[in-house]
């Protein structure tokens, strides 16, 4: 069985996301009510949780399990447009809909790789902009 | 007395964003599943239930499905919360009992007028 390669950043994506704000909290500090505490909350529940569903997402690759990819896509999907994470808006529905048929293509691992790498690059910006979680 | 409600999802963030919205004015307990959900039910009743459908262990239709057949929740309102955007999904979630259907990501002003309008229908009724 052909694993994921190691990631690269250069094939898979655009140089503007590697330096461009890559979520917004808008809509969570509207949820929010404007409570800063909750919306930290939010930011680390976010770190917590997110690159988890990723690494189940990239597991179920490795192991061609569609119906786990397609199950925690849908899952996460939401969350994603709550954070305003626009960039793999497109990605994330993609997925869930290649997973949906069950076709192991070159697009579906392209599309994860790029899930992986903006979510991990979004990690690293929250965790900039949030200090005191670190 | 503040009036009690029920979020079941199976994704953390969404649970957790629900209740920092609905906190101000509910009291909001957060399950991760249908199954707990059920046996939480066995000792709680909540003046209305919302709920994912995609979810691990029983999905939302099942979840619902069960709530309508228990005597103490059958005609607890329930307002379905879920990605799936098509009008199937929001007939079936009707014919099953649901009260209303609510596309994520959610507006958050659309389901404070849900709200009002499942936990307070005569007033609600008044306003307009």
């Amino acid at each position: 069985m052909k694993l994921m390669q190691p990631l690269t950043t250069s094939s898979t994506l655009n140089a503007d996301i590697l330096t461009e704000k890559l979520y917004d909290l808008c809509m969570i500090e509207q949820l929010c009510r404007g409570n800063q505490e909750k919306v930290k909350k939010m930011v680390k529940v976010f770190i917590d949780q997110i690159p988890q569903s990723v690494e189940e997402i990239k597991l179920a690759f490795n192991k061609r399990d569609f119906i786990k990819i397609k199950n925690v896509a849908h899952r996460i999907k939401p969350t994603l447009s709550y954070y305003a994470i626009v960039k793999i808006e497109k990605d994330i529905q993609l997925i869930e809909r290649l997973a949906k048929e069950e076709l192991a293509t070159p697009e579906l691992e392209l599309k994860i790789k790029r899930l992986d790498i903006v979510i991990n690059k979004i990690v690293g910006q929250m965790k900039k902009d949030f200090l005191y979680y670190q | 007395m503040k009036k009690k409600i029920l979020v079941v999802d199976d994704e953390i963030s969404i649970c957790l964003l629900l209740e920092n919205f609905l906190s101000q004015d509910y009291d909001v307990i957060t399950i991760n599943d249908g199954h707990e959900a059920l046996v939480w039910l066995e000792g709680n009743l909540p003046d209305l239930i919302i709920s994912d459908i995609q979810m691990g262990k029983m999905d939302g239709y099942e979840f619902l499905t069960k709530v309508r057949q228990r005597g103490f929740t059958k005609h607890t309102p329930f307002i379905m919360l879920s990605a799936r955007s098509e009008s199937k999904e929001r007939i079936k979630c009707y014919q099953l009992g649901a009260q209303d259907y609510l596309t994520k990501p959610f507006n958050p002003e659309e389901l404070e007028e849900l709200l009002k309008k499942n936990l307070s229908p005569i007033h609600y009724s008044l306003v307009w």
